[in-house]
This record gives structure tokens, sequence and C-alpha cells, in this order.
């Protein structure tokens, strides 16, 4: 089953070379961004010290990103309406379907698929994060040393597990229209968490999870990932199901 | 008694606007049944709901005997559908679009493949959005013929097909046919293919199956009769489809019962004209 899902993965993902490069550009200039962001002294200076502003913004940027890295976010149903309304990966799911493959597999494969993308963008976009803070260490290291910078990476990786995972569902089990406003919809739930969490906190999200990371070290790393493993496997066995009840036409 | 290689019950779905069933349907071994239908009577739904590209409402199918909630892959693999659902990968060219199909078919026939698409001169190279359309449905039929299936769900399988393609699809189906182990379920519109492979005959209407019947029957049966006189009784019999009043003449469906009715009533018959297959299927659907 494994074999037969990764195979159809990685045909697929051969089949969008195109949005993949595109993709991954994308996700170095985001890193580029990021990375310089975190590289400036000013920016730390603010960031812990000053206007709850610019925590903000981090936060919404870093968490607001996150569920991007787990699919192929330059391709056209994510950026045209027209495109996306057209349906076309449920359309394509109907043309594997008609096909004898085990639903199983199909789920699996797309799971596969998404795993792919994550980790492939995160190469690009924490690479290209941890290449200028590492090239200008001077100011971020002040902040936290490389294992606590490493392990806030983890608990970034596994936070994007949990919410990524639902990408495949939302691409295979919902509709065009569904996919592309979803985002429009994280934001703005982000943007009520967000509110909420500094109403109730008085401190951004990743301020409280840098603090955790320096505090407790590593097993809030282990911890993300387990919630990330956990949550993926949820998603694709909600798709597994979703897949055989679905009208694909 | 002859196997069943699809079996239907009570299979029905709803939508907003069309209700599909419920449905009863059974394809023998070694049959070719025609599904002939108005367009959206609901030809293309059954063929998706059978292939589980639709969630039914309700109803029980068996291919091949067995349910078809167990081993899906195993039937889909001895079933032939050709549907027009490759518009989703028309960025590829037909040569990635088989490297995608081939491998889940353990009886792919790489040769028979390589023979139907030079038979039906497919460029393997081309992408499949430039193809036109009945090159798409030339595609369509090649693939759901390359891995040795014993059923195949064509929908359409020649609309849009020049005449040359058209012919030589009629004469792969016959091939297939050949060795009466195999059956086809056909949707069509077109009445040379109902004359020249149908067996049977399934008549869609409304999302219901109106009329279900043996191709020969419909040429014993059917027929237009010019009479004497044209009765209240006459003109109210089940039998009678059609009439019209000058000259009397009538449309039947049932000949020898007519006979029988014509006799006890004293009417005359003056002519009788067997209907062609194109007629009959124009008062089916017109008149049910």
């Amino acid at each position: 089953m494994v074999k037969d899902a990764v195979w159809l993965a990685a045909k697929e993902y051969k089949q969008h070379f195109i949005p993949v490069i595109f993709t991954f550009l994308a996700s170095i200039v985001l890193g580029l961004i990021i990375g310089s962001y975190l590289a400036k002294p000013d920016h730390f200076i603010i960031k812990f010290n000053a206007t709850p502003l610019t925590p903000f913004v981090i936060d919404f940027i870093l968490i607001g990103t996150a569920p991007a890295f787990s699919t192929l976010f330059m391709s056209k149903p994510y950026l045209s309406y027209n495109s996306a309304k057209h349906n076309p990966y449920v359309k394509r799911m109907a043309v594997l379907r008609s096909l004898p493959i085990r639903l199983s597999v199909l789920a699996l494969s797309r799971t596969i698929f998404m795993l792919m993308t994550l980790l492939t963008m995160s190469i690009a976009y924490l690479g290209t994060i941890a290449f200028i803070v590492i090239t200008f260490p001077d100011h971020f290291f002040q902040l936290l040393t490389a294992g606590e910078f490493f392990t806030f990476i983890i608990v970034w990786f596994g936070f994007i597990l949990t919410i990524g995972g639902m990408n495949p569902y939302i691409e295979y089990g919902t509709n065009g229209k569904t996919l592309h406003f979803m985002p429009f919809i994280y934001i703005g739930i982000l943007f009520m968490v967000e509110i909420m969490f500094y109403q109730f906190f008085n401190q951004g999200i990743l301020e409280i999870i840098s603090e955790l990371v320096e505090k407790i070290g590593w097993p809030i790393g282990a911890l993300s990932i387990i919630i990330g493993i956990i949550g993926c496997y949820g998603w694709n066995k909600l798709l597994e199901y979703r897949l055989a009840n679905k009208d694909y036409m | 008694m002859q196997n069943l290689l699809l079996q239907v019950k009570g299979l029905s779905k709803n939508f907003n606007t069309f209700k599909l069933g419920p449905l009863d349907l059974y394809v023998k071994q070694g049959i070719v049944t025609g599904l002939v239908g108005a367009n959206g009577s609901g030809k293309t739904t059954l063929f998706r709901l059978l292939m589980k590209l639709m969630k039914e409402d309700a109803g029980h199918i068996q291919f091949f005997g067995r349910n078809w909630t167990e081993n899906e892959s195993t039937w889909k693999e001895k079933v032939g559908y050709a549907g027009e659902l490759l518009d989703a990968y028309d960025f590829l060219p037909i040569k990635e679009l088989k490297k995608l199909i081939s491998p889940w078919y353990p009886n792919w026939n790489n040769q028979q493949f390589e023979y139907l698409s030079k038979r039906y001169q497919i460029n393997l190279e081309e992408k499949y959005e430039k193809c036109s359309n009945g090159t798409k449905k030339k595609i369509d039929f090649i693939f759901a013929l390359c891995h040795d299936p014993s059923l195949l769900l064509l929908d359409e399988p020649t609309a849009g097909v020049d005449i040359v393609s058209r012919r030589k699809m009629k004469e792969d189906l016959i091939r297939f046919m050949e060795d009466d182990e195999k059956s086809i379920v056909l949707a069509t519109h077109t009445i040379d293919e109902i004359n020249q492979l149908c067996d049977e005959i399934i008549v869609l209407d409304s999302g219901k199956i109106i009329h279900s019947y043996n191709k020969d029957d419909i040429y014993d049966n059917w027929a237009r009769v010019w009479i004497s006189n044209l009765t209240q009784d006459l003109k109210n019999h089940p039998n009678v489809i059609h009439y019209e009043l000058t000259p009397p003449q009538i449309v039947t469906n049932h000949m020898d019962e007519l006979e029988s009715v014509l006799q006890a009533e004293q009417i005359t018959s003056l002519q009788v004209q067997r209907l062609s297959m194109e007629e009959v299927l124009e008062y089916i659907i017109e008149y049910s």
C-alpha cells in the first residue's frame, strides 16, 4: 500500500514540477523576508520590549504563512478563482477513483504528497532563514541559542503538520471555491485568535513559544511533532472517509 | 442461465432538480445493452454511480456476483469505463496519461495499446488538452479496452468521432464480444450502434427506466397499421402508442395483441409496416 501511495505521490509531484519550482522560489523569498527581519537588531528590540504591534505582525506572518508550505500555493487553483471554481483537484481525484486503486492508497498518496511538499518548501523557507541568521548571528543568537533555535523550528514544523495536514482534505474533499477561500478564512480566524491571545496573555504567541522553548527545551518540540503526527493521521483518515462518500461530479 | 456481470437493485440518487431511480438493471454475460434516452435522462449519472464517482442514496450493486463495496479495486480491474474524465489531466501528453493509468491494471496490454493508438492515429506525444473532442473520445475508448476488461461501460463513445474511426470502434466492440463471455453497457444516441451492436435496449427518461426491450422483440412487435376505422376503445388500448385520424392509422408495440383486438372489434387491417429502430425509439421517448 505504502509503495503504491509513494509511487502515485511521486508521479504527481513530477507532473506538477512547474508549480513546485515556483512555490520553492516563493518560499525562499518568504524566508528572506523573515530571515532579514530576525537578523535586524532593531526588530528584536521592538519585538521583545516595546510596541505590541510588532510581535502581532510577526505572529501573523509566521503562523499565517505556515500552512502554505504544505501545499503548492503557487499553483493555479490557489492563485486564480476562475481555475479553482472548476474543481481541478476533485476532477483529478475522479480519474483516480475510476481506476482500480484502493481508497487507503489514494488518501495516503495525498498525505505523502503533502509531506513531500512540506519537506521541500521547509528546506527552502527554513534554510533561507537559517542561512541569514547564521550569516548575521550577532543579534539573533543573543536571544536564542542554536539548540533553542532548532527546537523552535521543530515546534513550527509540528504546527504545520497539524494545520497543513488539513490541506489534502480541503483540496480533494471539498470543492474549488472552498479551497480558494480557505486561506482567507484561516487568516480571519488567526486574526481573531491573535486579538484574543493578546487580550488574555498580553504577549505574542511566538514570544510565549520562545519562552517555553527556553524553559522546557526539546520536550516541547517533541510534543509539537507528536501532535503534528496525530493531526496528520487524523486528517488522512477523514480524507479517506470523505473520498469514499464524495460526489466527484 | 447466463451469468450476471452487473446487477443493480433499487439504485437511486437525489439532486436538487433531478432524481435518478430507483433503478433495477441486469447485465448478462455475452450481451450488449444499449442505454438510450434524451439528454439529461440520467445515463451519465448512472455510469458515475456505478463507478463510485458519486455516492448513491440507496441501492445495492453487484459486479461479477460480488457486492461492489467489497474489493472495489478488484472489480474495477475488470471494468473498462469511458466517461470523459481525463480532461482533469489535460496538461499531460497521452503517453504520460498511459504511464499514470496502466500500472494499476495487472492485465494491461501494452501491445494492444500501441496497436490501437496507431489504428486510431493517436499522437502519443500530444498533450490531451490539444486533442479534438473526437480524439479525446478515441483515447478514452482505447484506455477502456487495453486492460482486458470483462465489462465495458461506455458513455457515448462515438460522439463527435469521425466516420472512419466510428466504424473501427464498432469493429473493435464486435471483436470484444466474440467470445461471448464479456458484456457492454453502451449509452448512445446512434441508431446504427443500436442496430449493429445491441442485444437489449433500456430506455431512460427523467432518471427512470421506462422500458426494457430485447432488440428482436422490437422488430417483431412494433408496427404501424393502417385500418378501416378508429374506435375509442382502440385509441385507449394500452398497446396503441400513437394514432392518427386521416387516414386512420395506429402505432402498436404488440402486433399479436393488436391483431386480436382488431378482429374482436371487426376492424380491417389495410396495411402493416414494421417500424425501424429509429422510429420505435422516437415513439418510446416521445410518448412515454
